[in-house]
């Protein structure tokens, strides 16, 4: 039996302080909530991006505020108690289950595209071209950022933030429960409702559609957070 | 309870109540079945994307920029100002500013944003005759005329679409003043001109020149 977060560690207190620190490190305030804000520095990284106005590039962003900290964490993880219960394997089933959330969040938005022309893709060019900067070539003599290289590279930091927003939920909670994913994904959509009208600009004054498709997609995320551990362990407990 | 067993035991609950053609089904689902499913779902909404990029995307923003290139009108005004008079090297060289630029360089890109053409290399060359005479002439070159910038806050970026929507610059044409009636406060000409400038916009560029003729009116400004 694989315990892909273990109660190991845990100790003093109970309910809301139990959640947030334990006698052995664990908790909100301590290594869980350590490792969950590592894995949420991708969106970190963004955000210091959109709340700059750009001026930050996501490169920049994305170099002090998530490759500078995974460098720093990933040889602390030396220092995880030994009663914590977060060991490799642990971290890899939690790796694996988060690749579902996102991806179903992104097919969630392939109808919406569809019916509606809202594209889930857009921002995309601009991440990737923050990242890789624009430079006019032979190829794109007018400097364009509509490239598979910017496409390619906005995918990845897509990619990135969706896996890592995952991981981070899987840290921070030690059961899986509907009401906790639903309320992890409730915080996405507000965050996004808030931070895109105010801050991002291409997607300023949006019709009520787009704040629809944020709260749908959203929503299919927190079901993918639900569902991942299920599918998980019914197979590994099947085969 | 750990999750582990807490799941456990809803699994159990779930497998219970499983017919027999679902425990034949899941047979069938084996890892490695599983896996490829995992995969194809996984990628599927990236496959999406890059399908749609290429058949969508990259089109509907050639299209919308080349119909933009097209909806650019020149603007040359119909009036010159004559703005000074002074002596060079003996002669007397009148000095005008004509107002001229691009107008209706606002559209929408791909996913119905407003945008402002980019504007390069603006070239402007006219001559202004009366009379079998050359009146003026003027030759202007622009290496960019101001666009936002896209990182603005909406509510200074919407104000900079409508302004630079229509966007104009005064030009500075000279000739020789001698050919001018100094008494007269008006003066119609045949303004000659040419415009060339290349248009940017989302993915695409284009040169586009204009060459016409108009009447245009000399207007003595310097007591103004």
């Amino acid at each position: 039996m694989t315990d892909y977060i273990s109660e190991k560690g845990e100790g003093g207190g109970g309910g809301l302080w139990r959640i947030l620190r334990d006698k052995a490190g664990g908790g909100w305030l301590g290594y869980r909530g350590l490792l969950a804000i590592i894995f949420f520095t991708p969106q970190i990284g963004v955000f210091a991006y959109w709340i700059t106005y750009t001026d930050i590039t996501l490169g920049a962003a994305m170099f002090y505020l998530t490759l500078i900290p995974f460098m720093i964490a990933l040889p602390l993880t030396a220092l995880l108690p030994g009663k914590s219960g977060i060991t490799p394997k642990t971290l890899g089933i939690i790796a694996v289950m988060a690749l579902i959330p996102y991806s179903i969040y992104d097919w969630a938005r392939v109808p919406m595209n569809l019916i509606f022309g809202i594209p889930f893709w857009d921002h995309w060019f601009d991440w990737g071209n923050s990242i890789l900067g624009t430079t006019a070539t032979s190829a794109t003599p007018t400097g364009t950022i509509f490239t598979y290289e910017q496409l390619t590279t906005g995918l990845i930091s897509h990619i990135m933030r969706g896996w890592g927003l995952g991981i981070g939920y899987y840290f921070l909670v030690r059961k899986v429960t509907l009401v906790s994913a639903f309320a992890f994904g409730w915080a996405m959509t507000i965050f996004y409702w808030i931070v895109f009208p105010v801050w991002v600009l291409t997607d300023a004054l949006p019709p009520w559609i787009w704040f629809f498709t944020a709260w749908e997609s959203h929503m299919v995320f927190a079901l993918g957070l639900w569902v991942a551990p299920k599918i998980f362990n019914y197979y590994r407990r099947s085969y | 309870m750990t999750l582990n067993l807490y799941l456990d035991g809803k699994v159990g609950i779930w497998r219970k109540g499983m017919s027999s053609n679902t425990r034949t089904r899941s047979r069938y689902l084996t890892p490695p079945v599983i896996i490829i499913l995992l995969i194809l779902m996984y990628i599927g909404p990236y496959a999406f994307v890059y399908g749609r990029t290429a058949t969508w995307t990259f089109p509907r923003i050639d299209e919308r920029d080349f119909d933009a290139f097209e909806g650019v009108e020149p603007s040359v005004s119909r009036v010159a100002n004559l703005t000074s008079v002074k002596s060079v090297g003996g002669a007397q060289e009148a000095t005008y500013s004509l107002n001229v630029g691009i107008l209706d360089r606002k559209f929408l890109d791909w996913i119905g944003f407003p945008l402002v053409l980019e504007v390069n290399n603006f070239n402007f060359t006219a001559s202004g005759i009366s009379q079998g005479k050359i009146i003026l002439e003027c030759s202007h070159f622009e290496t960019a005329f101001p666009k936002p910038t896209g990182s603005e806050p909406w509510y200074i970026y919407q104000p900079l679409v409508d302004k630079y929507d229509d966007y104009t610059l005064d030009v500075s044409c000279r000739g020789d003043a001698s050919a001018i009636d100094p008494a007269a406060q008006t003066m119609p000409i045949m303004l000659n001109y040419s415009i060339s400038t290349t248009l940017v916009g989302d993915r695409n560029d284009k040169v586009r020149s204009w060459t016409d003729s108009q009447s245009t009116e000399i207007r003595d400004v310097r007591s103004l």
